[in-house]
This record gives structure tokens, sequence and C-alpha cells, in this order.
């Protein structure tokens, strides 16, 4: 079963500012904060939510899988952070505010808060050491004027709003609890990165999850998009839904995967977008959870579906086959109409060749 | 024993005394809350607290009523009382049988406004209950000793008796200074009224007891279950109803043993956890709390579309079982 960040507690947080690179590309040294901030219990429920909306199950993080693991790499720092002294774990925090500005080597990428916490997540209360870049932003706080009553006040530094486009968050989540020394297979890795949603930006996410965090996308993740889409499929087939909805629901899985430009794919987004009811997506929901799909999103890999996605087909109980293009078959092939004995095809062009 | 003598023995018994009062008091609160933890809330009307007679009221009455005392300071008991304002007559009998029940103190009913009622059936007047009780053993409370046999006056009423009390106090009830036949009037009219009203509330809260459906074999359950995992629960029957007729279509196909067996998994034994975490709030302390962090750990979607409330509650519920909310 994949990991759920269930159980979220929080008991360390420290916060750096790092800066956009200078004119000269030269990195200009982080201001550091040099003790723990407390949260007010509000603050903390709020930091909470933030973070597994962007993290847990049906949110658009990845589960990576951890590349660098060599003596100066983050692995390190990020392993001695997972049972470190309160001094220690500031020491560290600061090297690794370090290690985000010497990876951002591109001017364009801006400056921010680097947050940097841990405690316990899961319900076996594994440890996990959190880093989030977030960007500040500019906003308005409603004040009340003891002359004007209500009025609004500008803020230039806000940061951690529910709007996710403006932070990207690794966790580390270490599987074992005792002191013992820590291998790469004890650590799971998740990365939340808007950028790496879509095909077209993922480029842009590397210097975070790659240079900084020394992870990559697993290779496992080709296994899951074809396991994504063969359990979907399965469901669809064996769904108690009448047969035009099911070419539709075919239809749309071959678009979600081949011609929609996201760079992930997920259960909750699917059943979302195609199924038409609550009901419907429930049973999809749990279906796929039975079949160890993960509720989080998976980087879309089709390396395994390559082929089976080139064409769509359709078969009749009169065993007459229907084969076409997958990415033109829904306007090449037209269903009119259909009963138990019959169904009236249209399909544009003409016979070629015959068998 | 002179005016002079008896008020320095006053004075010096005042803060044994005070304690003795607070002592009473505490214990007949603290006992309420365990024996009706549902009710305790929204019982007492006015907060109870000890209170020691003046010195003026004190001399009056061992000097100056015409009592004759053979020994004043001993037979005036009500030197420290406490008071406990009710909404209801039958929270009054609550009380009551509370300050019977307890071993620390014996008692004596000193007024009884049902016992009166049927003495004079004609009289309407100052109905309150009165106990007079003393210690049985020495109590030390709060770094003071509290010599056995020493009395409290224990009031019990209700919230219209009370208000009667205090306008009529200096009307009527004292002795010796006469009020008018026409205020006499007014007031028993007025008692006679309140006697009636008390009457009608009680009417009025059966009734809507009456209407208020029996628990089904499943909100039962949960209950159990409640207290099973996490112990007290304050029942709001209004929060309970909504959110399970709401969930009705899913419940009704729900078996109350797999939410129990949910909750025996130890794997979900932090979900208890982070319900005690919150029991700050009201809707953690209902036994529906058990029922949704089920659903939604298990049902998510249909979860959301049933859900009758404000999203903030349920909110925490999925951040809790680490599922992004606004996605």
């Amino acid at each position: 079963m994949s990991f759920e960040f269930e159980n979220f507690k929080l008991r360390r947080l420290i916060i750096h500012e790092i800066f956009q690179r200078d004119l000269d590309r030269k990195a200009k040294e982080p201001i550091y904060g040099n003790a723990y901030t407390s949260l007010t219990q509000d603050g903390e429920s709020i930091f909470k939510e933030r973070f597994v909306n962007a993290m847990g199950s049906n949110s658009h993080s990845i589960e990576m899988s951890i590349e660098k693991t060599e003596e100066n790499s983050l692995f390190r720092t990020i392993c001695d952070m997972m049972h470190a002294s309160d001094n220690v774990f500031i020491k560290d925090s600061k090297h690794v505010a370090k290690r985000l500005v010497e990876a951002q080597v591109s001017r364009k990428i801006p400056g921010g808060i680097v947050v940097i916490f841990s405690g316990t997540v899961g319900r076996n209360n594994y440890n996990y050491c959190g880093i989030i870049k977030a960007e500040v932003h500019a906003g308005f706080m409603k004040v009340f004027d003891r002359d004007k009553g209500l009025a609004i006040e500008f803020i230039s530094n806000l940061l951690l709003t529910p709007q996710q486009k403006l932070y990207k968050i690794g966790v580390f989540i270490c599987k074992k609890n005792s002191g013992e020394e820590i291998t790469q297979d004890d650590l799971l890795a998740f990365v939340y990165d808007h950028n790496m949603t879509a095909m077209e930006t993922r480029q842009v996410a590397i210097y975070f999850y790659e240079t900084f965090l020394g992870c990559n996308i697993s290779p496992t993740d080709k296994k899951l998009t074809q396991d994504f889409y063969y359990n979907t499929k399965r469901f669809i087939d064996e769904a108690d839904i009448d047969d035009e909805q099911k070419v539709d629901l075919h239809s749309g899985l071959y678009s979600y995967l081949k011609t929609d430009t996201g760079g992930t794919i997920k259960v909750s987004e699917f059943a979302n977008r195609y199924f038409e009811n609550e009901e419907l997506r429930q049973k999809y929901q749990v279906f796929m959870r039975d079949k160890k799909m993960p509720g989080r999103a998976i980087s879309k890999d089709l390396t395994y579906l390559k082929n089976k996605l080139k064409r769509r087909s359709m078969f009749f109980t009169s065993n007459v086959k229907i084969s076409g293009p997958a990415e033109r078959f829904p306007e090449l092939v037209k269903i009119t109409e259909q009963n138990e004995n019959q169904t009236v095809v249209t399909i544009t062009g003409k016979i070629k060749t015959q068998e | 024993m002179n005016e002079t003598e008896f008020l320095n023995r006053f004075h010096q018994d005042k803060p044994m005394l005070k304690a003795w009062g607070n002592y009473v008091t505490d214990m007949i609160k603290s006992s309420l809350e365990m024996e009706y933890p549902d009710l305790y809330s929204k019982m007492l009307q006015i907060p109870p607290a000890a209170r020691l007679k003046t010195d003026d009221s004190i001399i009056q009455k061992a000097f100056y009523r015409g009592k004759n005392y053979e020994d004043p300071y001993d037979c005036i008991t009500d030197k420290v009382g406490t008071r406990f304002v009710v909404l209801t007559e039958n929270d009054v009998s609550l009380v009551a049988g509370i300050v019977e029940q307890r071993d620390h103190w014996s008692y004596s009913r000193d007024r009884d406004y049902e016992d009166e009622r049927s003495k004079n059936p004609l009289l309407f007047t100052y109905q309150s209950i009165h106990f007079i009780l003393r210690n049985r053993e020495n109590v030390f409370y709060k770094g003071i000793t509290i010599p056995d046999n020493t009395p409290c006056e224990v009031q019990i009423r209700t919230l219209l008796q009370h208000a009667y009390c205090e306008l009529s106090h200096d009307l009527i009830y004292k002795p010796g200074v006469g009020a008018s036949p026409q205020v006499q009037r007014l007031m028993a009219r007025s008692m006679a009224l309140i006697e009636t009203t008390d009457d009608m509330f009680i009417k009025a809260l059966n009734e809507m007891k009456q209407t208020e459906r029996p628990l089904g074999a499943f909100a039962t359950g949960l209950r159990s279950l409640y207290s099973d995992k996490l112990g007290k629960l304050n029942y709001e029957y209004k929060l309970n109803s909504i959110i399970l007729d709401s969930y009705k279509p899913i419940t009704d196909a729900l078996d109350i043993e797999e939410i129990r067996n949910f909750y025996n998994d130890t794997n979900n034994e932090f979900i208890l956890e982070q319900i005690k975490e919150k029991n700050r709030e009201l809707f953690f302390r209902q036994p529906v709390a058990l029922l949704l962090y089920y659903l939604v750990k298990n049902r998510e979607y249909l979860v959301k579309s049933y859900w009758p409330i404000t999203d903030m509650i349920l909110r925490k519920i999925f951040i809790d079982l680490g599922i992004a909310f606004d996605n």
C-alpha cells in the first residue's frame, strides 16, 4: 500500500530567506533564522492543511526515487536531521537552505522563504523532514480602525496561502524509527511542484527535485501508468452502466493518457473529469485502491503503453470487430443507434481492402 | 452570650465556615457533573457560591427576632449557605437527590415546598428547598479543619422561585415588617403564577422529548462505541441527527459492527487520538465523529456530497487522514 500522509504532527519549524542571483549570476548569501518558530494552534492547523492539500492522497505530489546518496548529497544531511538534536537540526537546516541557493543557478528562479520542518506522520509515527520553498507574494489584510471602521492594509510578504503555484515541497519520510544508520531504502521521498504537473513545464522543475533534492522520477511510474490504464479499463468494462457511456469512458481514458498534456495522472482527477456521478466515482476509487493504485499523482510515463494506445478496437457480440487509429477514433467511428441485436455505426472512409 | 461575644466567635469561625461552604458547593457540583454529564452544562442558572451571613443579619436573627434561642450561636444553622438555582422543578429534584445521596454529611430538610403545599394548599408564598447539612466527621479542606457537626444551609430553587425570593425578601418573608395587604396579595398571585409556569415548563419539556425520535440502533451503537473508545461525551441530539439523517442512504447499508472493527484495528488508533485532541470542539465530542472518520477513510466522495453543514469540520477530518481536501 502506498504511504498515506495521515496523522501529521509538526514538531520543529525554522525558516531562512534566499534570494535571486545577481546580474553576474553569483549566489547571494541567505539570511538565516536562528531559532525555531512556534505557531499558534490555528497557525499549526493551517500549516498542516497546506501540507496535506499539497502532498496527501488526491494531491498532485509524486513519489520520487532518491538518486544521489554520495558523501555530500542532500540525502546525507536529511538522514542526519531525522534524529538530530535541536541545535544540530538548526545547523543542518542552514546547510539545506544554502544548497537550494546553489541549485538555483538560473537568474529566472526567484528567491523566497525556505521552511524546514520535521515531526512525525503516518499511523506508525514515522519521522519526516520537509522543505518548502515558498515564494513571497503580496496581498491585503482587513484591519479595524477606530476612526474609519473597516479598512484594508497592504501586505508585501505573504506566504503559504492556498495558492499552491507559489510553493514547492520536498519531504523525506524515514521508515526506521530507531536511531540506527539510515540507508537509501529506509527513506521515502515525495515532491510537490506545480511545474511537474504539466509536460511542458517539467524542465523548469528539475532544479528543485533533481539538482537540489537529488531525486528523480521513479522508474516504477512506467509500471503504475500501465496499471492505471488496465485497471481503469477493467473497471469501465465491468461497471453497471450502459454501453454508450462505456464507449465515452474508453475514449476518455485514451485522451486522458494520450492527448492530455498533463505530466501526471491521478485516480481522483480521472474520476472527477470523466465519471458522471458521485456513486460511480466512489466505486472507481475503491476499485483502484483495492488494486493498490496510489491516491496521489503518478508521473505519466507511457513507455509500456505506446503500442496499446495506437489503435482502439470495438468488439461486437456477433464477433465483428472494428479497429482504428486511437486518436481519431471517436471522430471516425460514430455509433448512432444501438439495441440488443444491432448497432448502427457510421464509419468515415470507404472500404480499401478486404481479407 | 452577648452581642460582642457572639460576633467575636463568628469572626473567628468565618474562614472555617467559608471553607465548609465551599466544600459542600464543590462536592454537589462535581457529583452533579458526574451523575448527569449530558444535563450538567445547562443545569445551573447562577453559579453557586458559598456565602456567609452578614454581621448585621446574624445579630438581628440571634437577638432581635424574638426567637429566644437558648444557645443562639449553635441554633443558627445558616451561618454559611450555598444556593443552587436551576431551570425546572425536575432539576430541583435532581439536585436534592444528590444532596441526600452523599455520605459526607447528614442532612435535614429545613423547608420543603412540596410538604408546605400539601400542608397549606391555599397558600401561595415563598418556595424553596432548604437542607441543613452537617459533616459526620472532621473535614480537612484546603488547609482548614472543619470540626464535625458544622451546619451549612443548601437552598435549591427554580429560576422563577428565585425571582420571587429576590423581590419578596424585604417585603414579606422577614416577619416584623408589615407589608400592605395589596402587596401581599400581589405577591401571592405572582407565586401562584410561578407555580403554574414551572409546571407548564415541565410539560413543555416532556412534550419536546416525545417528539425527539428514539435513537435508532445505528445511533445507539455509535454512542456506545464512543463511550467505549473515548469515554465521556456530551450528546447533542440535534447535531447528531442532522448528520445521521444526511448519511442515511449510506448508513442504511452499513453495519455498526463494521465501524467497531475499524476502530478495533490498531492501525486506526491514531484516529482516536486525533479525536481526543480536538475535544475542545463540540463536534468531536459527538458519536458521529467516529462515523465521519470512518466514512472519509472509506468513501470520501460520498462523504463530501452528503455533508450537511459547513466544510470546516469535514476539512479537518480529511487533513487528519492525509487526504487533500481542496483538489
